[in-house]
């Protein structure tokens, strides 16, 4: 066996850099309570291990292999929360303040149901993210959360009773 | 509905795809069953299709152009694109491996004797005088290295303070050192395999515990045995080729990284040094294997061009550059320990390799964090500490070249032009810059304008609201410059041809040898009243991606500014597509605004998209209400994301192009970022005799559909090419700027058949022409062709020796012609100087040079934004509705971004 069989095909990593690079970011983010720096270090970290990794191992679970190991590199994170000296004048921030577009034209639901998600409980934002941005299955999240399939369906099934019943009383 | 329906889990998991195919079969007839579940059901999949969007509108900042350049070289030093050398590479780390682990078992317990105590975590132990021997040998960095990659973190701790004698640090050494320990060993479980098939190498190798006392180059051989030397020679010379050379280097990155994160004294994040540490591990191995054998770096040096930094970081046995320092100064300012050892290095002669690898890497990161801060403004640079170093490494590599405009250094930089810092899923096609063709061999330059401007919104969305460079492949240079109104004199009322052609050739600012030609169309304006009825049918996309603020609320808001424009005459219907295709409002009078407003407010996003059939839907009902005599228009309205049913592009643009010969011209208008489908839009808008506008913000919409109404529904004349013949007695060589994808075969021309673009009522099209003038041999031109053997160059006509630099040709149809007339220009070169020409001619100059600077164009010359935004700003004019100021500012926020200040 040589290494060579076990490196990734030229393009796919890219072509998962693609696909998984904002739903990872987004996910990383949600855990870190907000931190995109910290979120870009754990979605590197994690874009640069499978690299590493033997891509026949991965490839037929590629989606839950990332998020479990961004998992665990957030909650490492979050076990040593630490300040790193950072050079603010070298952090490019996104404006804070909303695009003229966007104040313009804010979608009252949408912003009444984004605030309900965040009420959830961090286990059914998790899954619901999972299962709904990143595209996960069940069964992927099962594997990532170190939760039963059913347990997966549970948390999601609570989270959308959840915002609908909160919705029907607002 | 009650709220027992809800106590059904299986509502949320049906939605969501998370049942069996029996349960699944076995829902579906309770649904039928149970109009309450149904009903709670679609309730669900409502919601979560609400989520969805919200999760996709969800600002994210991408990861930024370095990180991703880290992950490209990551995956060059594993690819297996060299097959031979990589996997010899790797064979050679699982001997490391190896031998680390048997080393191991002899090292370790030895070192527990040798170290007085065998717990010294909290001791220093017994001296400088160790220390220092420590830091003048490799092999037994070697040997230390070998123990990290064994997992004993006893030991490690051992060496730990073995090297960092003084003892301030020995906090944060026993944390490091746990790491490393922790590290290597998930290093070692990735390797396995090969360890234990190499294992039988250095299995008759007596360990080598003190080789410290015998500091002078040969010990490295003894150390690794012959056949090892010889093995990494080939390596040496199988790394001559530059690529390869690359490559290594890249693999290398991180080994200076650990060492630096424990001289920096900072609380090094656990979890962050750890890997660190498990890749400089790694890396320890090779380096110590290179390292042991000075043949190899002498290669190196040898095969690379700049032969001064590149060796350097290929020396660094990781835990060396820690205790160089301290042996030699011991103060407890390491970092500046370093730094001074590193600088004294670089200035001692290198007939000393062996000391020199000790103390070169520090050189290398202090010069390249020397240099990172000097080009200073890279974004997110600091935002870890690893970062910092993986910078430091490429610019140390690249030190020759450090000053270059580009601000993206690094090996990615040059393959990367196609992707860049976007977001993903946004897709656009390669573009590649026109370049210099001569005139000897073609005579003529032939596109098809295009009035298109979505382009620059497009950069204006990328650096205003994503703060960020756009992708080289979104810059389309003739959409940039159409955006700008050049103030061209339209045709008058009573004129024969639909527009008047504008051409002014002045000097090119970028290049003094140059000429610069600009060649300009001006449409005929038409006010409100003149305007032919319209027949208006809106395919608005509703799925759930357009559900983001600045997507389907600001196509609401446009269709509502352009039906305030509309008049008795028009007629509006409006059909929506997502999941399916549906008809929301029936063709109506534009005078009923209350009913067209009500309509578009009730919009809402959800479900998937299916574009063809809401195509199809939009094309038939626009033919239900065709208008002969007036303007037959479908506009698209979309993020361009079409994801199911009958989409092939191809399938798509036979349909557009077939309404389009029908009468029904489509227009489309691109809204939001994220999987933005630019290079399917701009193709179907073309084909469809439309054209293609990006909306970003109200702004946009209100100069798309209030000012320019009438060129964005009006079409005054259809396929516009333009055809230039250079003489050759005034011009050597010409470029076009931009128009890369416009460029049509001097055939194309005169073949009516031929597709191209269209202008629209009050639109302008502006082309710039770069110049060589007879004489000059331009520097970027395709090589030259032998002289023809069997045919003699074509004779000059008289024309040839007139004063005429080029003739512009033009042909056009009527918006419903089928031929086309020819108009030509004959074209002079005043000798006018850039400095003298008119503000608008210099606009121009300054837009194509901004996006020259954006493609990072090989033909941008002499300019940098700087030029780009003191030309412009002089340019500005009077500049009523902002635009160019707002240019400006866009000039100014790419040269922050591209660290051009």
């Amino acid at each position: 066996m040589t290494k060579a069989d076990k490196a990734w095909p030229p393009g796919s990593i890219d072509r998962l850099v693609e696909r998984f690079e904002r739903p990872l970011l987004a996910y990383a983010q949600r855990m870190l309570g907000g931190d995109w720096a910290g979120a870009q270090d754990a979605v590197q970290e994690t874009f640069l291990r499978l690299c590493r990794e033997d891509y026949r191992k991965v490839e037929s679970h590629v989606a839950a292999w990332l998020f479990s190991v961004c998992r665990s590199r957030v909650i490492d994170m979050q076990r040593t929360k630490r300040a790193t000296p950072v050079d603010a004048s070298q952090i490019t921030l996104p404006d804070p303040t909303p695009d003229a577009s966007v104040v313009a034209s804010e979608d009252e639901d949408k912003v009444q149901l984004d605030q309900l998600v965040h009420q959830l409980s961090p286990r059914q934002q998790e899954v619901l993210r999972l299962r709904l941005h990143a595209g996960l299955s069940y069964r992927e999240i099962a594997e990532v959360t170190g939760l039963t399939v059913s347990n997966v369906g549970f948390h999601l099934h609570q989270a959308v009773r959840n915002l609908r019943d909160s919705l029907a009383v607002g | 509905m009650s709220n027992n329906t809800w106590d059904d889990p299986r509502i949320t998991a049906y939605v969501l795809d998370g049942l069996t195919d029996e349960e699944r079969t076995q829902f579906e007839i309770d649904l039928k069953n149970n109009p309450d579940l149904a009903a709670a059901t679609e309730e669900a999949r409502g919601l979560t299709e609400q989520l969805q969007g919200i999760y996709i509108a969800e600002p994210v900042v991408p990861l930024d152009e370095e990180r991703r350049q880290e992950i490209a070289a990551e995956q060059l030093a594993v690819s297996p694109v060299h097959v031979e050398s990589s996997s010899a590479k790797f064979v050679w780390v699982a001997v490391a491996i190896a031998a680390c682990v048997l080393l191991l078992v002899g090292v370790a317990p030895y070192l527990n004797r040798d170290s007085l105590n065998p717990t010294v975590t909290q001791l220093p132990m017994d001296g400088v005088e160790e220390s220092a021997e420590v830091a003048t040998t490799e092999a037994d960095e070697f040997s230390s290295a070998n123990q990290a990659a064994a997992g004993s973190s006893q030991s490690l701790r051992d060496v730990a303070s073995l090297s960092e004698a003084p003892g301030e640090m020995e906090m944060e050494e026993s944390t490091v050192g746990q790491n490393v320990a922790e590290g290597d060993f998930e290093m070692g479980d990735f390797d396995e395999g090969e360890s234990a098939g190499a294992a039988s190498v250095p299995a008759s190798r007596p360990p080598v515990p003190r080789p410290a006392l015998t500091p002078p180059a040969p010990e490295p051989a003894e150390t690794s045995g012959p056949g090892r030397v010889r093995r990494s020679m080939d390596q040496a010379s199988s790394r001559a080729e530059a690529p390869e050379s690359e490559q290594f280097g890249g693999s290398l990155q991180s080994s200076p990284n650990a060492p630096l994160s424990v001289a920096n004294s900072r609380n090094v994040q656990r979890s962050q040094a750890g890997e660190q540490e498990k890749r400089s591990g790694r890396q320890a191995k090779i380096d110590a294997d290179n390292a042991l054998s000075d043949s190899m770096s002498k290669a190196l040096s040898d095969a690379d061009p700049f032969s001064d930094p590149a060796p350097v970081p290929v020396n660094d046995a990781a835990p060396a550059d820690t205790s160089t320092p301290f042996g030699d100064s011991g103060a407890p300012g390491v970092q500046s320990g370093k730094e001074d050892a590193g600088f004294e290095m670089t200035a001692a002669p290198g007939d000393q390799p062996k000391q020199a690898s000790a103390a070169a890497a520090p050189a290398a990161d202090a010069i390249g964090l020397a240099a990172a801060n000097a080009r200073g403004s890279q974004p997110g640079l600091r935002s870890s500490g690893r970062r910092e170093k993986k910078d430091a490494r490429v610019s140390s590599l690249e030190l020759p070249s450090a000053s270059t405009p580009s601000s993206n250094s690094g090996f990615g930089a040059a393959e990367d032009e196609g992707r860049g810092p976007g977001i993903a899923g946004d897709r656009f096609d390669p573009i590649t810059d026109n370049a210099f063709k001569r005139v000897g061999e073609h005579p003529f330059s032939t596109f098809s304008v295009d009035v298109d401007t979505a382009s620059y919104s497009k950069v204006r969305d990328f650096l205003t609201r994503g703060n960020q460079l756009p992708r080289p492949d979104a810059v389309r240079i003739e959409e940039l410059l159409n955006y700008f109104d050049y103030d061209y004199t339209p045709p008058s009322d009573d004129a024969d041809h639909p527009f008047t052609a504008h051409t002014v050739v002045t000097g090119c600012p970028w290049n003094a040898d140059h000429r610069l030609a600009r060649i300009a169309l001006q449409g005929k304006t038409m006010r409100k009243d003149e305007r032919p009825p319209c027949n208006l049918v809106f395919l608005l996309d509703t799925s759930g991606s357009m559900s983001a603020p600045n997507k389907l609320p600001l196509v609401v808001e446009g269709m509502k500014m352009l039906v305030d424009q509309l008049g008795e005459n028009d007629t509006v219907a409006i059909t929506v597509y997502a999941g399916s295709a549906g008809l929301v409002l029936d063709s109506t009078k534009a005078t009923k605004q209350k009913k067209i407003r009500n309509a578009l407010t009730q919009l809402n996003a959800g479900g998937s998209t299916n574009g063809g059939a809401g195509i199809a839907l939009a094309y038939q009902t626009a033919r239900d209400h065709f208008i002969d005599e007036g303007v037959n228009r479908v506009i698209l309205c979309t993020d361009g994301d079409f994801n199911v049913g009958t989409t092939g592009t191809d399938s798509l643009v036979r349909m557009v192009e077939q309404e389009a010969k029908g009468g029904i011209f489509l227009s489309v208008l691109g809204f939001g970022m994220g999987n933005h489908n630019d290079a399917m839009l701009e193709q179907i808008s073309g084909r469809g005799n439309g054209n293609y506008a990006y909306i970003d913000t109200p702004s946009e919409a209100h100069k798309v559909l209030v000012e320019q109404t009438s060129g964005t529904l009006v079409t005054i004349a259809k396929d516009v090419k333009l055809q230039i013949e250079f003489n050759p007695q005034q011009v050597s060589s010409y470029r076009l700027i931009g128009y890369e994808n416009r460029v049509l075969a001097k055939e194309d021309f005169n073949d009516d058949k031929k597709d191209a673009g269209e202008i629209g009522a009050g639109h302008s099209v502006t082309a710039l022409y770069e110049l060589v003038p007879a004489g000059v041999e331009a520097d970027a031109a395709e090589p030259l062709v032998d002289d023809l053997k069997y045919q003699s160059r074509p004779e000059l006509t008289a024309a040839a020796n007139s004063n005429e630099l080029m003739t512009l040709k033009l042909r056009y149809k009527q918006p419903d012609g089928d031929t086309s007339s020819l108009v030509e220009f004959p074209v002079i070169d005043d000798d006018l100087q850039f400095e003298n020409s008119d503000s608008n001619v210099q606009f121009a100059a300054a837009v194509a040079g901004f996006g020259m600077q954006l493609r990072r164009s090989e033909y941008a010359g002499s300019w940098t934004l700087a030029d780009v935004i003191e030309v412009a700003q002089a340019a500005k004019g009077e500049d009523l509705n902002g635009l160019r100021t707002e240019f400006v500012q866009l000039a100014q926020i790419a040269s922050r971004l591209m660290g051009q200040e």
